[in-house]
């Protein structure tokens, strides 16, 4: 593959990764989840030169530290990023821009009885950045990209400190629910270092990908720490 | 004084991972002071973790439990005033009998007694080995009820829907046994069941014994009572850690089933051992008209329980939601019946249940 099909062609590309996690929502527990975990990740993307969409999917499962309880995270994420802001200086390529960002997913207790999972919902403008490296080894042409993203501002639904889900479906009670979101009560960071590389007439990603959700409304905190190993290919 | 010109480009440093790294980023000035500033606000708001104590130790176990109950258990002020409990010192007084090598057991019974102090049947620890908990509230009174002696009512050709066990008496009364609001009820079951029961000229609802359940459930059941919307109480929760940290009261209202609904006079038997879901339900049939309450106080339990955790592993389970009746008076002691009846020894060496025998005689004299 040319070095300019992989700065101007669009991209698609599918990507797969397992890692660890780290998981708290205070709604189920006051203590993070991060024992005997494995994080799994699916991910869709296309790369164009000013859009990066991408559908991706995890799965998580960890314990907590006494090591007798189990939770289970999930969820599916949709992303349109616009990079609107290019630049491009010798073999470094910089994009950044406007990035919405809908989540929706959820996190199970296997032993709590009236609260035993915790609903996740956002719709988010996030931040996103994305600079790759272009290179030459061996005759082969190399690629090494580094993106993240931070949310700004958005929406996200979020139960009240004491609020059943009872009140809430079957009671019809609403209590600020729907939250105003913003990178203060919601400082999150999803980064990725990727290698993209050519092998046996194909194009491969091997790299990190780091997610550190986390939110603080209705007196509820929550984080979701995960590093994962991630490997693809170009399809 | 001279203005700073920002549009005016930097000189590059020498370097060459520098220079780079300026260039990239030196003709989007705005941009960048924006996303640094973005970045700061991120680094000084990072990092969502723990607040309450994480060492596995008796004392951190200790304190966890007890921050947890302060900041999320719902019923202190009401406590207070009934039970003269004072938070603080129940803390402090229980902290004196920590010993930093006492071993599981030890802890669990000094956890446990603590607990024990809001005589609340929904505040339990659970361990591996033993549920800690305050029963007293039904441990302490007469049962008011024999199970053999309320099984000869059924007698052995009684008709089950779902989890109500039904039969039509001698008399033509109906009579409903509930053990349990656990297992799946649906408006299908409790209107087939009436369909059956409809010649009957007035039907008794036991519920003695009835430790709880699913509320979905106790409004089901209670719903095939009523023709019309009704008030029957008022729910509000935690909003914060604060002890008076409430939301506003939210109204409760009982809507009539769409199928079959009884019209006729009914007479619900309670005792101690009604808690929870079926306190909940007692509260809404309380409000119909048409409805007796006989036998005993129900054991009350009007906190919706929430689960939590210690660093121990041991579950926590508390009171998180209140629930109060229609006048916004606390049930969670129970509430009082209407004609207050309890088992007769004497009925019980004939094999005769006092409770259902009254509620018979009742509903007679209403027809």
């Amino acid at each position: 593959m040319a070095q300019e099909d992989i700065q101007t062609k669009p991209v698609k590309r599918l990507l797969v990764g397992f890692g660890s996690a780290n998981v708290m929502d205070t709604y189920l527990s006051p203590y993070s989840y991060k024992h005997k975990d494995i994080r799994l990740d699916w991910m869709y993307e296309e790369c164009r030169e000013k859009r990066f969409e991408g559908v991706g999917l995890h799965f998580a499962t960890m314990e907590n530290m006494a090591r007798n309880v189990r939770e289970y995270d999930f969820g599916l994420y949709i992303h349109t990023a616009f990079h609107l802001l290019h630049r491009h200086i010798g073999q470094f390529d910089m994009k950044a821009g406007p990035m919405g960002y809908l989540y929706v997913g959820g996190l199970y207790n296997e032993r709590n009885g009236n609260n035993p999972a915790q609903a996740r919902l956002s719709l988010m403008a996030d931040l996103s950045a994305m600079v790759t490296y272009d290179f030459s080894l061996w005759n082969k042409s190399f690629q090494l990209e580094y993106s993240f993203d931070i949310p700004l501002v958005g929406v996200a639904y979020s139960p009240q400190f004491g609020q059943s889900y009872y009140e809430q479906f079957m009671l019809g009670d609403y209590d600020h629910n729907c939250v105003f979101a913003h990178f203060i009560n919601t400082p999150s960071l999803r980064h990725r270092l990727l290698l993209n590389f050519p092998f046996f007439d194909k194009r491969w990603f091997v790299g990190y990908n780091g997610v550190m959700d986390q939110s603080k409304y209705n007196g509820l905190r929550y984080h979701s720490y995960s590093h994962s190993f991630l490997i693809g290919w170009k399809l | 004084m001279k203005k700073k010109n920002r549009n005016l480009p930097r000189p590059l440093p020498r370097r060459g991972a520098l220079r780079v790294l300026f260039a990239v980023l030196s003709p989007w000035g705005r941009v960048r002071e924006g996303f640094l500033f973005i970045l700061t606000i991120f680094f000084l708001t990072a990092c969502v973790d723990e607040e309450l104590p994480t060492a596995d130790t008796p004392q951190g176990n200790l304190d966890a439990l007890w921050q947890l109950m302060d900041e999320r258990y719902c019923f202190f002020d009401y406590k207070k005033a009934e039970l003269g409990v004072d938070w603080d010192e129940v803390h402090e007084r229980y902290r004196k009998k920590l010993s930093p090598k006492m071993n599981d057991l030890q802890l669990f019974e000094i956890c446990c007694a603590m607990i024990a102090e809001l005589k609340d049947g929904h505040v339990n620890i659970g361990a591996s080995f033993d549920l800690g908990r305050n029963w007293s509230y039904w441990e302490d009174e007469p049962e008011n009820y024999y199970d053999s002696i309320a099984r000869s009512y059924l007698g052995h050709d009684y008709g089950i829907a779902a989890s109500l066990k039904y039969k039509i008496l001698d008399d033509n009364i109906g009579y409903v046994r509930c053990e349990s609001f656990n297992t799946g009820l649906g408006n299908g079951n409790v209107s087939s069941m009436l369909s059956i029961l409809a010649p009957c000229n007035g039907l008794i609802i036991d519920v003695r014994g009835n430790s709880g359940g699913s509320l979905t459930n106790a409004d089901c059941l209670a719903s095939h009572f009523t023709n019309e919307k009704i008030l029957v109480g008022y729910t509000y929760h935690k909003t914060g850690k604060g002890h008076n940290d409430f939301s506003p009261m939210k109204a409760d209202y009982l809507e009539p089933a769409k199928r079959t609904r009884w019209q006729k006079p009914v007479v619900v038997i309670t005792n101690r051992q009604c808690f929870s879901a079926t306190n909940d339900f007692v509260k809404m049939m309380h409000c119909l008209p048409n409805v007796t309450l006989l036998g005993d106080k129900t054991g009350g339990g009007s906190g919706m329980p929430f689960m939590q955790e210690l660093p121990c592993g041991w579950s926590v389970r508390y009171s998180a939601v209140v629930s109060v009746d229609r006048d916004k008076k606390h049930i969670e002691f129970g509430i009082d019946p209407d004609v207050k009846v309890s088992m007769d020894m004497g009925d019980v060496m004939k094999r005769k249940d006092t409770l259902i025998e009254q509620a018979r005689a009742i509903l007679h004299k209403a027809i």
